[in-house]
């Protein structure tokens, strides 16, 4: 062992110098105050929606149409008629958030505060969800925190979040979608057993979402990608039932309205694309979510060439190409709202996996460990590299697509399970003897 | 019978990039034998999607490399 690779580990009980304390109080100083102004951009919004339920007039030149299907709804009728006869009106928009939104005009009259109310109730089980992913995968509180807030930090949320639109509804069952995706998915891997009923929910949270606004199908794109990567079978069997219940609905729905639903909800919504819309708006939402963004794409481009793509990777990347349908006519910022979601969550868990790399974070284990990290050559199967007096073999942090971070297996199936193997085993006859060892095992020959 | 693989590789995904690509990049100008489009040569359009579909099938070859890991 070289005197290079040896550390000196700090007893608890020496005490700290002033550059130490400066080192250990400065990141906490910065994140409180980061968790302040993100808390702060809350109450703002909190205030702004809870002046809009009080404001009686439509804010917004779409809210009077989602009122008035309401109001229908509630009275058993339609929205989806002929254009041609009075009172000439006719809805672009699916069904499911003005049903929701029927029992409090029942009780309380046609208000615009209720569409409003359910619209902003949806944007925080959002930010929760958003929360949610981001702790399951990087155990830091403050980090989730700042990953819900940031959604809610939104230009583009704050604009339609507390309005009579059902957008941000549809953002809400879409994101609760892909996070039982992957939780489902991910305890799956874990123990091996199947859950098809999670897996149900997915797809009735994605069906709803469909039935709220059409363009879910981002989402639905997105989860069949990743489910197709994983598993083909599985993904064709769940695509098969998937889109007959969908395409049953939809027939129904068709048929009980004499054809206006497929002609109001969809041909009619088949507007010209106008490509400087699209531009503009890519600019905009690019500008304003810098940050989540660039950090979102670099760590979906780290999954594609070093570990293996997470639903939220997929989602991301989908949702940012089909922003080019802010571009069509009628169209506008709120179609980035999918794309900020799940840059949320993305950019989340990217630094927490950064700061995990870069100050050897002990993480939800507690398991401390020091020291560099060695690359393996992208060749080698094995990848050594020295280990450190008095802590456990293995400390890893190794390619090829080889996240290998932790303390031998306690730390396993926190972070790559499908990837790697760690070996904490060193025998007297090992060749490697003095050495850890990290296994690739991404192919099961391997 | 339809033959599946349990999941879907590094490779083959590559090799699903490449297949896109092309098949963008065949779409783009099938659309002028049908009469689409109003540019003589290669419109603004299709030049967009020729710069996407290679940045798309430059993805793919780069994938092809990693083998059999899982995608």
């Amino acid at each position: 062992m070289t005197s290079s690779n040896t550390q000196t580990i700090p007893s608890p009980t020496t005490p700290l110098t002033t550059s130490q304390k400066v080192v250990t109080w400065v990141p906490k100083v910065l994140v409180g105050l980061a968790v302040l102004i993100f808390v702060g951009y809350l109450l703002v919004y909190v205030y702004y929606a809870v002046q809009l339920f009080r404001f009686p007039f439509d804010y917004d030149q779409g809210e009077g149409f989602e009122l008035m299907d309401t109001i229908l709804f509630s009275q058993g009728e339609w929205p989806y008629r002929g254009n041609d006869s009075y009172p000439f009106y006719s809805s672009n928009y699916p069904p499911l958030f003005h049903v929701l939104a029927v029992p409090l005009v029942w009780i309380f009259g046609p208000q615009y505060w209720t569409g409003r109310l359910l619209s902003f109730v949806g944007t925080l089980i959002t930010a929760g969800a958003i929360g949610y992913a981001v702790q399951r995968g990087g155990r830091r509180w403050w980090l989730s925190v700042l990953s819900g807030l940031a959604f809610l930090a939104s230009n583009y949320v704050y604009h339609v979040g507390a309005l009579f639109r059902q957008h941000m509804f549809m953002v809400m069952l879409e994101t609760l979608a892909v996070v039982l995706l992957a939780v489902t998915i991910d305890q799956e891997e874990k123990d091996g057993r199947k859950r098809p009923w999670q897996l149900l929910g997915v797809m009735v949270l994605l069906l709803a979402a469909g039935y709220t606004k059409q363009l879910a199908y981002t989402t639905v794109i997105a989860v069949f990608i990743f489910l197709f990567l994983r598993e083909p079978l599985r993904a064709i069997k769940w695509a098969i039932p998937f889109g007959l219940v969908t395409g049953l609905i939809f027939l129904g729905i068709n048929q009980a309205t004499d054809g206006q639903w497929m002609l109001n909800a969809i041909t009619a919504n088949l507007n010209p694309f106008v490509p400087g819309q699209a531009e503009g708006l890519y600019r905009q939402w690019f500008s304003l979510h810098i940050v989540l963004t660039l950090a979102a794409a670099a760590y979906a481009l780290y999954q594609l060439y070093f570990e293996r793509l997470s639903v939220y990777a997929i989602w991301f990347v989908v949702a940012v190409i089909n922003g080019v349908t802010a571009g069509k006519w009628g169209a506008g910022e709120s179609y980035f709202a999918t794309a900020i979601a799940a840059s949320c969550i993305l950019s989340g868990l990217a630094f927490s996996r950064l700061i995990t790399w870069a100050a050897n974070d002990p993480g939800p284990t507690g398991t401390r460990h020091f020291g560099p990290q060695w690359p393996c050559h992208p060749s080698s199967r094995f990848c050594t590299f020295p280990g450190l007096p008095g802590l456990p073999p293995t400390h890893a942090y190794a390619n090829p697509g080889a996240y290998c971070h932790g303390s031998g297996l306690s730390r396993w199936n926190h972070d790559r399970p499908a990837d790697l193997m760690l070996s904490p085993a060193r025998s007297g006859s090992d060749p490697l003897r003095g050495f850890s060892r990290c296994i690739v095992a991404g192919t099961a020959a391997e | 019978m339809l033959s599946l693989p349990p999941m879907i590789t590094k490779r083959q995904l590559g090799l699903i990039f490449i297949g896109l690509g092309v098949a963008a990049v065949a779409g783009s100008f099938i659309v002028d034998l049908v009469g689409a489009g109003q540019f003589q040569g290669i419109g603004p359009a299709q030049q967009r999607i020729l710069l996407v579909a290679g940045l798309v099938i430059l993805v793919g070859l780069t994938l092809l490399p990693l083998g059999n890991r899982p995608a």
